[in-house]
């Protein structure tokens, strides 16, 4: 069944087909260059999902070389997200659905993140202890099964990802933080300081990142420039190390009280060195299986949409046209 | 209430019971600016108010979310400007519908749309010698 797909919950216009796990094509708006629009839109703002759906669209279709009579069903995300972001995608998917006469079903963005995981993965093992991390979100889920997900954490206050881009702008390393930090913390000390772990050692699976940024921040006021900017690298490697350690112990707690046979990691922090290398070790120590996504399939992208729709397709569930768009829409296993 | 109005805060309690103050001043429609810098406490005083009105979800940062509306007593929007480079990309995303809403807004970050503001409370948070100071001006 091919499938074509559309992401556009927040920054990202993103489009894909998809048959199988097979990933046909997975067009996403900052990627491509600007000439490829034949100058129709000025600048590759974010969020001009108005602007850039067709082009999108029409390059995932001709990039995969199939014509849009020869799609089987369609998806997009409907949540959460910013709610105008969201519309603009789901009603172009309505419109395409009804004047295919095929159809489609709203993803849940979370849900994709995991199946943007998962469609690289061979053999999955349930239950699979997900830790999902990107600039907007921090979650555990216990996944048992195909559609099947129970949140069992997320974070109290700023995501690790915000965490990662508020620090960086901090100490003037720019945006977006997140690969900066995690290029230099390669070469410095992470023992240099020691950064508070929030509920490290509390029992329940919620995290906070607000203070560890608040403290890099008393921490930078409290020395010279010059001392910071000499010992850069030691402070975002400690700073890295009390963000990334926090999660990655809490994910393997978690996956041994709920009986998990893998731990898998998802959404834009899944690219990060340390969250892999931690992730990886801790698992094999642990006898656990260990899933991480493709760099591809990390940040916001259509293909993991159209690989999540694939399995409610399977089950014969679609949306009907009265969908709409819910901007604070909960993970909820499908039944 | 007299404007400005300032408070220090020394400690957690301290800053909510600031919250707990604003949580009765503050009616339905009203705009509120809070200003100050990264870890200064802007999104820690915005869920200790929304705590006093009995919402229901949770109240995170929006920083990457732009946008994130609450329910309970009282309807609240929560947005944060600090992503947003241009006045443009603004108005793709709906926040005039929710700034003239009756719903109580607060904006994160607001320098861009404060000129464009007709009223609204302003809330500075000044971190000075590990102490809060949290001024509170009326426009």
């Amino acid at each position: 069944m091919k499938i074509l797909a559309l992401e556009t919950s927040c920054d990202e216009t993103s489009a894909s087909v998809i048959e199988g796990n097979n990933v046909l094509s997975n067009i996403i708006s900052s990627q491509i260059v600007h000439s490829q629009f034949g100058g129709v839109v000025p600048e590759l703002a974010s969020r001009a999902h108005l602007q850039l759906v067709v082009p999108v669209v029409n390059q995932a279709l001709q990039t995969a070389q199939i014509t849009l009579s020869q799609i089987d069903g369609f998806a997009v995300t409907n949540g959460p997200g910013l709610v105008g972001a969201l519309l603009v995608g789901l009603n172009f998917i309505k419109g395409l659905a009804l004047s295919c006469n095929k159809p489609f079903i709203g993803i849940n963005h979370m849900e994709g993140h995991i199946y943007g995981n998962l469609l690289t993965q061979k053999n999955i093992q349930f239950p699979v202890l997900f830790l999902i991390v990107s600039g907007g979100h921090t979650m555990l889920v216990v996944m048992r099964g195909h559609l099947d997900y129970e949140i069992i954490g997320t974070t109290r206050d700023d995501a690790v990802g915000e965490a990662f881009d508020k620090t960086a702008k901090i100490l003037g390393l720019g945006y977006p933080g997140g690969p900066i930090i995690d290029s230099l913390a390669e070469k410095g000390d992470e023992k240099f300081i020691r950064f508070p772990k929030a509920f490290y050692k509390d029992t329940h699976f919620d995290f906070s990142f607000s203070g560890l940024k608040t403290a890099v921040l008393t921490y930078k006021n409290k020395h010279e420039p010059d001392f910071i900017s000499e010992n850069m690298a030691s402070i975002c490697a400690s700073f890295r190390f009390a963000a990334i350690d926090v999660l990655v112990a809490k994910t393997i707690r978690a996956a041994k009280k709920y009986n998990a046979k893998a731990v898998a990691v998802a959404g834009g922090v899944a690219a990060n060195v340390l969250v892999r290398r931690m992730l990886a070790e801790q698992s094999q120590k642990n006898g656990l299986d260990y899933y991480q996504p493709k760099f591809e399939f990390c940040s916001d992208n259509a293909a993991m949409i159209g690989r999540t729709a694939q399995e409610y397709f399977a089950r014969n569930k679609a949306s009907g046209q009265g969908l709409n768009a819910f901007p604070s829409l909960k993970l909820v296993s499908a039944n | 209430m007299n404007f400005p109005k300032t408070w220090i805060s020394n400690s957690i309690s301290d800053s909510q019971k600031i919250a707990q103050e604003l949580s009765t001043l503050l009616m339905p429609g009203d705009v509120v600016l809070l200003e100050g810098t990264l870890g200064s406490g802007k999104t820690f005083l915005v869920q200790e108010i929304c705590k006093n009105w009995h919402i229901e979800d949770d109240v995170t940062s929006p920083t990457f979310t732009l946008i994130q509306n609450y329910s309970g007593n009282i309807a609240v929007n929560h947005m944060d400007l600090y992503r947003i480079e241009a006045i443009e990309e603004l108005d793709q995303l709906g926040w005039e519908d929710m700034v003239y809403s009756d719903a109580v807004t607060f904006i994160e970050w607001p320098q861009m749309v404060e000129p464009i503001l007709n009223s609204y409370y302003k809330i500075n948070i000044d971190l000075k010698d590990g102490r809060r100071e949290i001024t509170l001006n009326k426009k």
